[in-house]
């Protein structure tokens, strides 16, 4: 999923002019999960408004099930055209949607968007992919060197992993390489490890432009 | 429920600590309201939030003793909930408006009784000082 946290209320405040009505839409899908930007957060994020020193027209809430996807999107038209600004408690590529979306109005961000990555325990996420383009977990069994890794090597660890810990944290963050080996030995597929893998391929990342899919055979 | 203080509190440790409150004589002015839930830890942001919005000045949680939650640590989720509830307020500027956590045991009658009715004390202050 995506995991995203709420900015600071008094950024949010920054961005919102005075005397305006205001429409905050949370979405169910990953910020939901992630506990940011769901039905609850818009709840919490509408009475922190209301409450606030600033004072609006108007604070309203509502939540459709994915902001990144335009079919639902469209069931809220009717709410965003009675509104002047639109508070988007999605990632940022629903806030991105929405500004198409609604191109007359104001479309603003209340989260910051992290990373892709998992639910580790009660309140705790974690990155887990880079999205580069270009998956080897084939090869690592499972587990991304590009993400888990500090200096998302191809051929680890480096010299500043120990006792299985990584330099960059050594209390909290395991080192990538070591999982990598602990599981390849465990599967007994450490000869894996004797080949040197190239560079990563860049050109299938963030380069370019955004990237993007398309699939002619569900194209209509 | 306008300059109200609204009590949220536990039926265990909390409840007995009300009822001792009233059995020893020490009254509550009438803006105290009081809600009893299963256990502190039930409590959550919007149900904070919107009573505060919905018109009380104050929300007070009233849990168990530290160490000594029925439910083992319902009162120190709550804790948690009251200090991001009160960040909340502090950044959003919500003037006039507290959350407060308070942590009694069943034979604290008198001690609760001060402890609320400084909450109400310091909003009449903090009301005459605007």
């Amino acid at each position: 999923m995506i995991v995203a946290e709420q900015k600071p209320i008094s950024e949010i405040l920054d961005m919102l002019p005075e005397h305006k009505r205001v429409l905050i839409v949370g979405c169910d899908t990953c910020v939901t999960v992630c506990l940011a930007g769901g039905e609850k957060e818009v709840k919490v994020l509408a009475a922190a408004l209301r409450m606030a020193k600033k004072e609006f027209a108007e604070i309203k809430g509502t939540s459709i099930e994915r902001q990144c996807d335009g079919e639902f999107i469209e069931e809220i038209r009717e709410q965003v055209a009675q509104s002047d600004i639109v508070l988007s408690m999605a990632c940022g590529a629903g806030v991105q949607m929405m500004s198409d979306f609604f191109p007359d109005k104001p479309v603003l961000p209340a989260l910051n968007t992290l990373f892709m990555g998992s639910n580790e325990g009660a309140g705790y996420w974690m990155e887990r992919c880079l999205g580069c383009g270009d998956c080897v977990l084939d090869l690592t069994a499972g587990i991304c060197p590009r993400t888990r890794c500090s200096k998302g090597l191809m051929n680890g660890p480096c010299g500043g992993s120990e006792n299985g810990k990584c330099e960059v944290d050594p209390e909290n963050l395991d080192c990538g390489w070591n999982l990598i080996y602990q599981r390849l030995k465990s599967l007994n597929r450490l000869d894996t490890l004797m080949a040197i893998q190239p560079p990563q391929d860049w050109s299938k990342s963030h380069d370019g432009g955004p990237r993007r899919l398309i699939r002619e055979d569900v194209r209509l | 429920m306008s300059d109200s203080i609204l009590i949220l509190h536990c039926a265990e440790g909390a409840k007995k600590a009300l009822a001792r409150m009233t059995e020893e004589g020490h009254r509550l002015p009438p803006q105290f309201k009081t809600f009893e839930l299963p256990c502190t830890g039930s409590v959550n942001e919007v149900l904070l939030m919107e009573n505060l919005q919905n018109g009380a000045n104050g929300v007070v949680v009233l849990g168990c003793r530290k160490e000594n939650c029925k439910h083992l640590d319902g009162n120190l989720k709550a804790e948690r909930k009251v200090a991001r509830v009160k960040r909340l307020l502090s950044e959003a500027g919500a003037e006039g408006k507290f959350v407060e956590m308070v942590f009694t045991a069943p034979d604290e009658g008198k001690r609760l009784h001060d402890i609320l009715l400084g909450f109400a004390q310091q909003q009449q202050t903090e009301g005459k000082s605007k």
